[in-house]
């Protein structure tokens, strides 16, 4: 069996010093090999927005925590650690990082926040779908010895799911990600065509379905594309189905064949996952929105811009 | 007039004329609340925070000057002049500024006491917004929860559907009764032109002493935050 293949689930509890041992136990079920010399590590987190983990939105830092305690006991203590992330349309890392308890990690832990949209970038073209994209990708992440991404277990309108191949699209340095989205199931297989992190470790501590979930779930593979195929399995969704995923295999970026999980089952999360029908609210929406627009022009009331902008 | 819109609100007016006709009976405690994401509500439209909301020096205070001074002025709108007896600040985003603020305030004419409760740190999807006002009285209660539409698509649709008789019919739409917290900024300048154009002092609006009161009490609870530790 290939080692790609394989993705644990283990079930945690709130505290630091469990969901460092899980992160522990994780790694150990896909039999995570270490690779030498490791002097740069980079671990991309998922901070969308300014809402807390607790929200389901955003990456647990005691989760990074307990990676960065993984990365020392396992390499040298003096390995140069960096949790990154880079500016997206509505925000901005700096503040992201002060909001979310980071500043308070990197103090406690000595290692450097960084925000890759001011990183040195290369400008890299992929094709995917026939459809050639370009990226503006950190040069130091390419450079980087382990890259682990550290996505969270969560839905999205536009693409169903959003865990790890979705959190690496968050390394694209420009801020204006919003410009990828008319095509965003290519772009996001592309960018993985680009930057392949070694491990990723996905947080599933609180999962946002269609309200938060406590799943206590600790998710690590070395393949990103297994972790989203159990991680749409857990949410309730047929991954083949999920556009990106059609995407990446189509273009060879993962292969469904063979994935096993190890430690708890599938059914542990999927049964309490709080699953969230998106045709529902997208027929609502756009219910609303024409609903809005005849009312506005039949009975010439005043329409505020924020309820346009719905 | 100063631009405190709560006041305008609907389900605030009719609270306001019941307690003035002693409905509960003597006012005792006031409790109120509004807990948003406040300026970090993610727009439909992304786009970023804008950076003087992240900088002390120019926005001066935090949710307690934000979403609090108009909380607080709703506690004056109904009790009075008022004093502050405690407060506490909260700063669980790590910003320079508080994130949530309690504050216990009393009357300074009567025995009724009050509890404002503020904050940006949940996150709130727009148009909900997560506010209420408690009055308890020594004959009853009242909640702006009873009052206000509990189903704002089904309240939106009402309203709209009534202001479309209105039109069909050629009589004068209500505007934006559809929506609940616009609703009162309009109810709000349309009473400050009417009492402009029949020369009549808009005592049912916020005063700029109103507003200068309001002010006071939130140095105050700042100062008494520093000393409450």
């Amino acid at each position: 069996m290939k080692m790609g293949n394989v993705v644990s689930l283990v079930q945690t509890r709130s505290s630091e010093d469990e969901i460092k041992q899980s992160v522990e136990k994780a790694l150990d079920l896909i039999d995570f090999e270490r690779r030498s010399p490791v002097r740069s590590v980079a671990i991309k987190v998922n901070l969308c927005y300014y809402w807390d983990a607790a929200t389901g939105h955003t990456t647990d830092p005691r989760v990074v925590a307990g990676i960065i305690e993984y990365v020392r006991e396992r390499y040298d203590a003096d390995t140069d650690i960096k949790v990154v992330e880079a500016d997206a349309t509505a925000m901005r890392t700096k503040y992201a990082f002060k909001m979310l308890g980071y500043e308070k990690l990197a103090k406690k832990m000595n290692v450097e926040l960084f925000n890759l949209s001011n990183d040195e970038l290369k400008e890299e073209k992929v094709e995917v779908n026939n459809r050639e994209i370009k990226y503006k990708v950190p040069g130091s992440l390419l450079k980087s010895d382990l890259l682990i991404n550290a996505p969270k277990l969560k839905i999205m309108p536009y693409t169903h799911l959003t865990c790890a191949l979705k959190n690496i699209f968050g390394c694209i340095a420009s801020p204006r990600k919003i410009v990828y989205h008319p095509f965003l199931d290519e772009a996001i297989v592309g960018i993985n065509k680009i930057l392949r992190p070694h491990l990723t470790i996905a947080d599933g501590l609180i999962a946002l379905g269609s309200h938060p979930i406590r799943l206590d779930l600790i998710m690590a593979s070395v393949d990103p594309f297994s972790v989203d195929w159990v991680a749409s399995q857990i949410m309730g969704y047929n991954p083949s189905r999920i556009g990106f995923i059609r995407i990446a295999m189509k273009e060879k970026l993962g292969d469904p064949e063979g994935i096993v999980t190890r430690g708890e089952s599938i059914d542990t999360f999927r049964t309490v996952f709080p699953k969230q029908n998106f045709l529902y609210s997208k027929l609502r929406s756009g219910a609303q929105k024409r609903l809005l627009k005849m009312y506005k022009k039949i009975v010439k009331d005043v329409v505020p811009s924020a309820l346009e902008e719905i | 007039m100063i631009g405190h819109n709560f006041r305008f609100l609907d389900a605030i007016d009719k609270m306001k004329n019941a307690a003035d006709k002693g409905y509960i009976g003597n006012l005792e405690v006031v409790t109120i609340e509004m807990i948003t994401n406040g300026p970090f509500a993610h727009p439909a439209v992304p786009k970023p925070v804008p950076d003087w909301w992240f900088d002390p020096r120019k926005i001066g205070g935090g949710a307690l000057l934000d979403l609090g001074s108009h909380l607080l002025d709703l506690f004056r709108f109904f009790v009075g002049d008022s004093k502050m007896l405690f407060s506490c600040l909260d700063h669980k985003l790590n910003l320079p500024v508080e994130d949530g603020a309690i504050v216990v305030l009393s009357s300074s004419n009567s025995s009724a006491k009050g509890i404002v409760n503020v904050g940006w740190y949940q996150r709130s999807v727009f148009p909900k917004f997560n506010f209420r006002l408690i009055l308890h009285g020594n004959a009853g209660l009242m909640s702006s929860g009873d009052l206000m539409p509990s189903n704002i698509y089904l309240h939106a649709i009402k309203e709209g559907t009534k202001n479309f008789c209105r039109r069909l019919i050629g009589r004068n739409i209500q505007p934006l009764s559809y929506t609940t917290i616009f609703g009162s900024y309009f109810n709000e300048l349309k009473y400050f032109f009417d009492c402009a154009k029949r020369d009549l002092n808009p005592s049912r609006g916020a005063s700029a002493i109103d507003g200068l009161r309001t002010i006071e009490l939130i140095e105050e609870a700042y100062e008494r935050s520093d000393e409450n530790g």
